[in-house]
């Protein structure tokens, strides 16, 4: 008797535990996390995916978007394009209010015409310039594209450090030829001069001594490097191998706390640009990047903060609107001013989206300091965008 | 002229290294006709090994490095006790599927069970350029070279000269000859897990510092050395070793003067052209179907 009682509670507890189940499912926003979880961007991908937990946690915390609770689940990329292709397929059928991710460019590129007819706005961590040319309105970038990072940077780099000869090492992918196209445009539209030499490499590529030593058959005395952490460092480590005296520099992904972490001395003086530093004077930045340091004992990259605020973005799309009608959400989060007045938690300070979705923020200027056992971004400066409302303002010098 | 032997030494210093793993490919195939795919994660896991005692223990280089090769003999010993000896009866192609399983069981074990974020590994030599000559180089690609070579050196002596290594010779040669001849051939084959295990993580450690660890690094030293055996020659330790070397300096070569887009297209290329005329292997011997 007492057995039969025991079975029926526990078959009606069941019931009523999956019954309700679907009820909270159904009032969840959910984000589908189109990430790189293995494969070359492993790595990032797991920075991403800690800054989306966060950030869900954080939210939901506070009450959720709207009262509802933010809801994630992780599709791999395997950061392989066409497998992205079908993680984006999949995520979709789950049915989410909007998409995060992936990093890499070239599966940005092979993914998002999905999210495009699908209506689901999708926040990726990809730099290619070819992403805003596509003509999507559903998606938005978690960092700033090449097509107003690399002259930022070419900029101080012209003008400060006036180099005689410039060579360019880029990943050959479409994130690093991208950014190769977008050097050459600028250098010669800009600043009227030339690339001494472009040198395209294999991903994950171990060993570079091959193109330095073109390098410094060229006498190059400033060679920009556009590769993902772990090429960045390994080259860092062959430059002081081969003693050669340049000045070093490259996008956010080179001064990233990966780079740094790998480098080590070998990265002290090299330049960098990033929206997002844990040291910057920037309060959210700085806020996370102590959470992530206190769970996991070292500071985050800054995929970290990208992740993140692929969360919040969703969040203030759907608080701008006031609902979750994804046609409604793609308008407003068009040519939008985001501070931290509006969405208190978000990183990188004023945050401007542009009518084609690229992110428009302020950039700190870096320099690799070496304390003897740690490399670390000593910020130099920081430079306002391009474009939005803080454009007009002036570069702001911590050190020159 | 100065560039030139910078890029003799770049190359080497990395053919080398491809070299003492494709020799691991050699030694099995050659004693139990096992192609192993997961040779590039009996690279991989011993460097893991090397970062959690030497990194995270904190315990001492040497006892750290004797710790993991006492983990990889494990590693390689578990290999033909559990994998090997109860799939081979199944043929090459069932072992060939399986390593592959193994691969990626290996890979993926690490990626969940510790991190997928690439680990730093301190380098054993000064990495302080010397210039001579006009030449620059560092004195980390000329110890790898040196290192690696007496380890090669000492293992060909080892298999030419004592009673151990022509009792492996005789396995390779036939195994029913040479269980007649009194050989213990389970023993030999046991014994050639556990030195191409020990061998793989001797490489980890000279690779280490170079490429750094992660998880995934497997797939590029097993890929690379499987060429470099292949090109060298299956069949011979040497051939394994040149084919290593060659690979290097073709990669290195092809990117200084050609281009540096397509580096591993001209290692493919070098591949099918030896393929073509001497399928067998730049040092090979031609074995003769029965």
């Amino acid at each position: 008797m007492l057995r039969k009682t025991l079975v029926s509670i526990s078959i009606l507890s069941l019931l009523i535990f999956f019954s309700s189940a679907p009820a909270i499912a159904a009032e969840a926003v959910k984000i589908g996390v189109v990430i790189e979880m293995t494969g070359a961007a492993a790595s990032l991908g797991d920075y991403w995916t800690k800054g989306v937990k966060f950030a869900t946690k954080e939210i939901n915390d506070a009450g959720g978007i709207l009262g509802r609770p933010v809801e994630y689940k992780i599709f791999d990329t395997q950061s392989k394009p066409p497998i992205s292709v079908s993680a984006v397929k999949k995520a979709l059928a789950w049915g989410p209010f909007a998409l995060s991710g992936p990093i890499y460019s070239s599966s940005t590129l092979a993914n998002m015409f999905l999210s495009q007819e699908a209506k689901t706005p999708q926040n990726v961590g990809s730099e290619n310039w070819r992403i805003s040319t596509k003509g999507s309105k559903y998606i938005w970038r978690c960092s700033t594209q090449q097509g107003f990072e690399v002259p930022k940077l070419l900029n101080f780099i012209m003008s400060e450090k006036k180099p005689k000869a410039m060579a360019m090492l880029h990943v050959n992918n479409d994130y690093g030829i991208g950014a190769m196209e977008t050097t050459k445009k600028v250098l010669k539209e800009k600043w009227n001069t030339e690339l001494v030499a472009v040198m395209a490499t294999e991903q994950k590529q171990a060993d570079y001594s091959a193109e330095l030593t073109t390098v410094r058959r060229k006498n190059v005395d400033a060679l920009f490097i556009y590769f993902l952490e772990e090429e960045a460092a390994i080259v860092y480590r062959q430059i002081r191998k081969m003693g050669l005296k340049l000045v070093v520099f490259g996008p956010n992904s080179s001064i990233s706390e990966d780079s740094l972490r790998l480098g080590k001395a070998a990265a002290e003086g090299v330049y960098g640009m990033s929206g997002f530093e844990y040291n910057a004077p920037e309060p959210n930045c700085a806020r996370i990047s102590k959470w992530f340091k206190k769970q996991y004992k070292e500071w985050p990259d800054n995929e970290f903060m990208k992740g993140y605020n692929s969360i919040y973005l969703v969040k203030t799309g759907i608080e701008q609107t006031g609902g979750f009608d994804k046609v409604k959400y793609s308008q407003k989060m068009h040519d939008i001013f985001i501070t931290p007045k509006m969405q208190k938690n978000i990183c990188g300070g004023n945050l401007y989206y542009d009518d084609v979705g690229d992110l428009h923020l302020w950039d700190y200027l870096v320099q690799v300091k070496w304390d003897g056992t740690h490399a670390k971004p000593g910020i130099v400066a920081a430079l306002p965008p391009l474009k939005g409302p803080d454009s007009n303002k002036k570069t702001i010098w911590y050190e020159k | 002229m100065a560039d030139f032997i910078q890029l003799l030494i770049g190359g080497v210093s990395m053919g080398i290294l491809y070299g003492v793993v494709a020799i691991g490919f050699v030694l099995l195939w050659q004693t139990s006709q096992t192609i192993n795919f997961a040779q590039g994660e009996f690279v991989m896991v011993p460097m893991f090994l090397m970062v959690a005692l030497h990194i995270v223990l904190k315990i001492p280089f040497w006892p750290a490095f004797i710790l993991m090769l006492v983990g990889s003999a494990i590693l390689g010993y578990l290999f033909e006790r559990l994998m090997v000896r109860k799939l081979l009866p199944g043929g090459v192609l069932v072992i060939v599927i399986a390593t592959l399983g193994l691969s990626g069981f290996l890979r993926y074990g690490i990626q969940i069970a510790w991190t997928p974020q690439t680990l730093f590994f301190p380098p054993l030599f000064s990495t302080e350029p010397i210039r001579l000559s006009g030449i620059t180089f560092s004195p980390e690609d000329i110890w790898n070279i040196v290192f690696i070579s007496v380890i090669i050196v000492v293992l060909h002596l080892c298999i030419k000269r004592t009673k151990l290594g022509m009792a492996m010779q005789a396995v390779a040669q036939g195994r029913e000859t040479a269980e007649l001849m009194g050989i213990n051939v389970r023993h030999i084959i046991i014994l050639v897990f556990v030195l191409n295990s020990v061998l793989a993580g001797t490489a980890a450690l000279f690779a280490a510092p170079i490429f750094f660890v992660r998880y995934d690094i497997g797939i590029f030293l097993g890929v690379k050395a499987f060429v470099a055996a292949i090109i060298g020659g299956f069949n011979q330790i040497r051939g394994a070793l040149v084919g290593g070397l060659t690979v290097g300096l073709a990669e290195t070569f092809a990117a200084a003067y050609i281009t540096t887009a397509y580096r591993d297209a001209f290692v493919m290329i070098l591949l099918f052209i030896v393929l073509l005329i001497k399928p067998e292997g730049m040092v090979g011997i031609k074995e003769e179907a029965y």
